[in-house]
């Protein structure tokens, strides 16, 4: 039965992991014969290359800031949502709306936002009298706009992560709470909680995974990683250096570190999600 | 465990609180007010950022290019759908949503399909052989396929699928898979195994026990998953970026950021694009909501 799922996975993925480790120990721009460097590739990032260690700066960033904002934000945010009430279920649409705009929507549409020249943002920040901001065009305020901007786009499907694990808690168990103490606060601190630590976990991973590939996405249309590399992640660098510089076996090289990140930082949120788990 | 179930076996009676001294009541009513009122405000200024940027998609695209240019804030002067009908008419953005429904309209179903199989045998027939194969999936939950998205444009090259949509076809069902089988896998891992000895002793097939019992009870992370993968497969873009090599092929959310490049100095036309693109996915989104809102209503009302 796990067969067809297992045989589309070792073409596409297995298949795709292996070749690109082997690739990075090779030099070619997709035309001539490949040469085998042994770790040149490497080397050549880690020690001549200023601009992967501004990649992987960059990274971290978007990585780091799109945790603090979305998981207490989405928690939040179900605590609000959850309940019954008239209005909940259309507040729980609104909230989700920005997840299903395709990604390249979202992203032509806040690169018109942040337009220097009368785009919204800057109309909006002079109603509060603050000056212009040229937003894309400024190396400082980029990458905080396009965290803005992921934040927007993913906050919403990890609300209903969280809603939706605040719902499978048994009424139950928060009734018999209830007999307990009155204060909602134990409650949710208590009972709730810990039976979230499971969703909150699945919510840290796939932040994590998703700022790497939506964060991606997002600079590739608004930003090209520029201005100065400021946007450019690790994702975004391996496609420039694959296509604009023809450097496959470097661009293999990135993944690969890419790859070695992403199982790092999940894996360590994995490990800090699975102890002291609680059951009822 | 035990107290709480000699509570919960009390009569429903005695679990209503007791009648509490006037002061109190007030205090407790008054602190009530205070959290709705503290759920509402957060919920409007959430929602008011949700929801802003899109409402002002929607304003300029109903505006005139001139228009546009002279309130790009305002409300438009008239209800305007010229803009929505110059996108529709367009052969392009047709040619656009006809590749992306033959993509995802293939993919979703050979997702949920074989998820569905795999998480089903993960979970029950496998005991721990299947663990080398559940890591794999696991692991493919740790490092995405989009981050893999260079060689993986090397290996299909190399293993020689040349047609655009083919491609796009097997790598967004594996960019889901991982998602789906651990999802379906701890569904039908928190079934009690009692369910399925007790069919097998009436007389069921392995098989049966998975197609009668099994698929119908899963029906809704069934539908979870078909949704999600529907709404993240019709907005993926950067995958057909670096996989697609010809123009023809280009799925919607790329043939979007072509058509902003030709209309780059008519931002109404290209809000218009927008929002269509983004309408199969709301429309799917808003229905799939209620029933999952029914569901929760029914499970909830029994108190």
């Amino acid at each position: 039965m796990v067969t067809p799922a297992m045989a589309l996975f070792l073409v596409f993925y297995v298949a795709a992991v292996v070749f690109g480790i082997a690739l990075s120990f090779f030099r070619w721009n997709g035309l001539e014969p490949r040469r085998f460097v042994g770790f040149e590739n490497y080397k050549q990032l880690f020690v001549d290359d200023p601009v992967f260690f501004t990649n992987v700066k960059v990274t971290l960033i978007v990585v780091g800031a799109c945790l603090i904002c979305i998981l207490p934000l989405a928690l939040l945010l179900a605590v609000c949502l959850s309940g019954r009430g008239r209005l909940l279920p259309l507040f729980r649409w609104i909230l989700f709306l920005p997840v299903v705009i395709p990604l390249a929507a979202t992203a032509l549409l806040w690169a018109e936002i942040f337009n220097p020249a009368g785009g919204v943002a800057n109309e909006f920040l002079g109603v509060f009298g603050i000056g212009e901001v040229t937003w894309l065009g400024d190396k400082n305020a980029a990458l905080w706009a396009l965290i803005l901007v992921s934040v927007w786009s993913i906050l919403g499907l990890h609300v209903v992560i969280q809603l939706s694990a605040l719902s499978a808690i048994p009424t139950e168990l928060k009734e018999a709470a209830r007999l307990e103490t009155p204060s909602v606060w134990k409650i949710f601190r208590h009972v709730v909680f810990p039976l979230l630590r499971d969703s909150l976990t699945v919510s840290a991973a796939l932040v994590i995974t998703g700022s790497f590939v939506f964060f991606t996405s997002l600079a590739f249309i608004m930003t090209r990683g520029g201005p100065v590399h400021s946007t450019e992640v690790l994702g975004l660098r391996a496609y420039l250096e694959g296509f604009a510089g023809l450097n496959f076996g470097r661009a293999c090289a990135i993944t690969v570190i890419t790859m070695l990140m992403t199982i790092v930082l999940v894996g360590t949120t994995l490990l800090i999600g699975s102890r002291r788990r609680v059951e009822y | 465990m035990t107290t709480e179930q000699q509570t919960l076996a009390r009569p429903p009676a005695q679990q209503a609180p007791r009648p509490l001294p006037a002061v109190a009541q007030t205090s407790r009513a008054g602190r009530r007010w205070l959290r709705e009122t503290a759920r509402y405000a957060i919920l409007i200024v959430a929602s008011a950022a949700s929801l802003y940027p899109v409402l002002w998609m929607l304003t300029v695209a109903m505006k005139t290019k001139a228009e546009y240019t002279q309130h790009p804030m305002s409300l438009p002067q008239s209800l305007n759908f010229d803009n929505f009908a110059a996108v529709l008419g367009n052969d392009d953005v047709l040619r656009y949503v006809l590749n992306s429904v033959i993509v995802v309209g293939a993919a979703v179903p050979l997702v949920t399909f074989t998820s569905v199989l795999a998480g089903y045998a993960l979970a029950r027939l496998w005991g721990r052989g299947g663990f080398v194969i559940l890591f794999v999936f696991l692991f493919s939950e740790l490092v995405p396929i989009s981050i893999l998205a260079i060689p993986l444009l090397l290996t299909v090259k190399e293993v020689g699928v040349e047609n655009g949509a083919l491609r796009l076809i097997c790598v967004y069902s594996v960019l889901m898979m991982g998602f789906a089988v651990l999802l379906t896998r701890a569904f039908f891992r928190a079934i009690p195994e009692e369910l399925r000895e007790a069919a097998r002793l009436d007389g069921c097939s392995e098989f049966g026990v998975f197609w009668r019992i099994m698929v119908p009870l899963a029906r809704s992370p069934i539908t979870l998953i078909a949704v999600i993968t529907f709404i993240v497969l019709w907005n993926e873009l950067f995958l057909a970026v670096v996989l697609l090599d010809s123009a023809a092929g280009r799925t919607l959310p790329l043939g979007l950021t072509e058509f902003r490049g030709r209309y780059s100095t008519d931002w109404p036309t290209v809000s218009a694009a927008l929002l269509l693109s983004a309408l199969p996915t709301m429309v799917l989104y808003a229905a799939f909501q209620s029933r999952i809102a029914n569901q929760f209503s029914r499970s909830t009302t029994r108190e």
